[in-house]
């Protein structure tokens, strides 16, 4: 299974190459384009039966992970699958291996091969503060993912410590850890708007997208005329 | 300093590299990333000393939050003593950043919203424009940009520089900066019934000699589309 990109910076498309009988999952709703003889199956996130079906609604309830996943399958014959977020943005697609896993910002998972495992996880406390949720989603086992981002996306190569808004996180290698923290003085807290800030350390791979939705959203919600009930 | 711009023009980022004791400052809430250990110091800009200063800059920055979309206080970055930084920085929307050299005599004017960030000793000035600019499109207000150093714009959408030398003619709200060379008048798109039929509205006509940098898309027309396809 191969991804590939398109379109790319500023509405990428990815174009998912299986071989034959291999399966790619993709977050429901991302499918743009498919070969015929390619199946999908639709499952719910959190299993088969009736168990994984409450603790998935469960889950798409209070944490606003998705429902379902779909699952696209070239039957007998090689064939190609497309996918696209619903924002404007780069696509960037990472290698898994065992051993190193991949930590994503929630709104930030689009597809991945079936060899590799797809987690929402519980953040802890500090992730509430990290600006996208208190939950991210841990990717592990081998394989390629792709991800998507608002606006393009910068790779850091972290080695020491960087600092990074946290509007603004796509994903992170699991050799890294983090801090939620203030930026400056508690008068840079309340007027710099940076407000809290991510502290990276260790030594890993941090992706970064050069947008922030929130921001965006507050700069043009704030423009717009009241509606009218 | 070293300025790289990336992801341009649709998403644009500037990454500034930092020698040890400069400075950039930024408008609040534009940091995307910064190497460790930064310094960061909160102001409200502006340009005049003393108590009776600061409270002229305080109005005029809150002017300039409510007149003009800007935020109120700008941040300046400096890397830990003796050592080098980094800092990463784009705006809110999406589009292209201008990166402008002053050299101490052209001086720059900036649409009110326009300002990103700045380093090196350089002067921002916030200008009502008179009452014809109250009609051009992007706010009342103008960014006097003079000194020597460095300056970043935002925009929204890709930016076209255009060396205007006679006269030209620019929508109001593309218009994103001009050098003082130029000076402009604002008038309808031609006659009353073009004016108010043609969708082009009111036009910006210069004249002179400068550089003029106009936006690809406007704020303006983004609302307009977005406002009435939302849910009630």
């Amino acid at each position: 299974m191969q991804f590939r990109k398109e379109l790319g910076p500023a509405y990428t498309l990815c174009i998912c190459h299986l071989d034959p009988n291999e399966q790619v999952m993709a977050e429901s709703g991302a499918m743009v384009t498919q070969d015929a003889h390619v199946q999908m199956q639709t499952s719910a996130t959190q299993g088969k039966g009736v168990g994984g079906f409450l603790k998935a609604i469960g889950r798409s309830m209070f944490l606003g992970e998705s429902f379902f996943r779909n699952t696209f399958t070239a039957v007998n014959a090689p064939g190609e699958v497309s996918f696209a977020p619903a924002l404007p943005g780069d696509i960037v697609t990472y290698e898994l291996v065992p051993g190193k896993d991949l930590i994503i910002q929630q709104t930030s998972y689009l597809a991945s091969t079936t060899s590799v495992e797809i987690q929402t996880k519980w953040g802890g406390f500090k992730s509430m503060f990290s600006g996208e949720g208190a939950f991210w989603i841990r990717a592990y086992g081998q394989g390629p993912v792709a991800l998507t981002a608002f606006g393009g996306i910068k790779e850091v190569d972290v080695d020491g410590a960087f600092v990074i808004d946290t509007g603004h996180i796509v994903a992170f290698e699991s050799t890294l850890s983090y801090q939620v923290k203030r930026v400056g003085s508690w008068f840079s807290t309340f007027f710099s708007a940076e407000g809290l800030v991510c502290r990276f350390s260790g030594k890993g791979k941090l992706f970064m997208q050069t947008r922030n939705p929130l921001e965006f959203g507050r700069n043009v919600g704030s423009k717009l005329p009241p509606r009218s009930n | 300093m070293q300025c790289t711009i990336e992801c341009n023009p649709a998403y644009a980022m500037a990454t500034v590299d930092l020698e040890p004791g400069e400075t950039v400052t930024v408008e609040a809430g534009s940091m995307v990333g910064m190497s460790d250990g930064m310094q960061i110091k909160t102001t409200i800009g502006g340009t005049r000393t003393g108590f009776f200063g600061f409270l002229i800059n305080f109005a005029l920055a809150f002017l300039r939050k409510f007149i003009g979309g800007e935020t109120l206080f700008v941040n300046a970055y400096t890397p830990p003593a003796g050592q080098r930084g980094r800092l990463m920085f784009a705006p809110a929307l999406a589009g292209d950043i201008i990166h402008y050299k002053l050299d101490g005599q052209r001086r720059l004017m900036v649409q009110g919203s326009g300002y990103l960030a700045s380093a090196g000793n350089v002067l921002v000035r916030t200008k009502f424009g008179g009452m014809k600019s109250l009609f051009s499109g992007e706010g009342a207000f103008w960014l006097e940009v003079s000194g020597t150093g460095d300056l970043w714009v935002n925009c929204y959408g890709a930016i076209h520089e255009i060396e205007v030398d006679g006269r030209f003619i620019v929508d109001t709200g593309h218009v994103l900066a001009f050098e003082t060379g130029l000076t402009y008048a604002i008038k309808g798109a031609g006659g009353l019934k073009q004016t108010l039929l043609s969708g082009e509205g009111l036009t910006m006509h210069f004249s002179g000699k400068g550089k003029l940098f106009i936006q690809s898309r406007t704020v303006g027309g983004l609302v307009h589309w977005i406002a009435p396809r939302l849910p009630a």
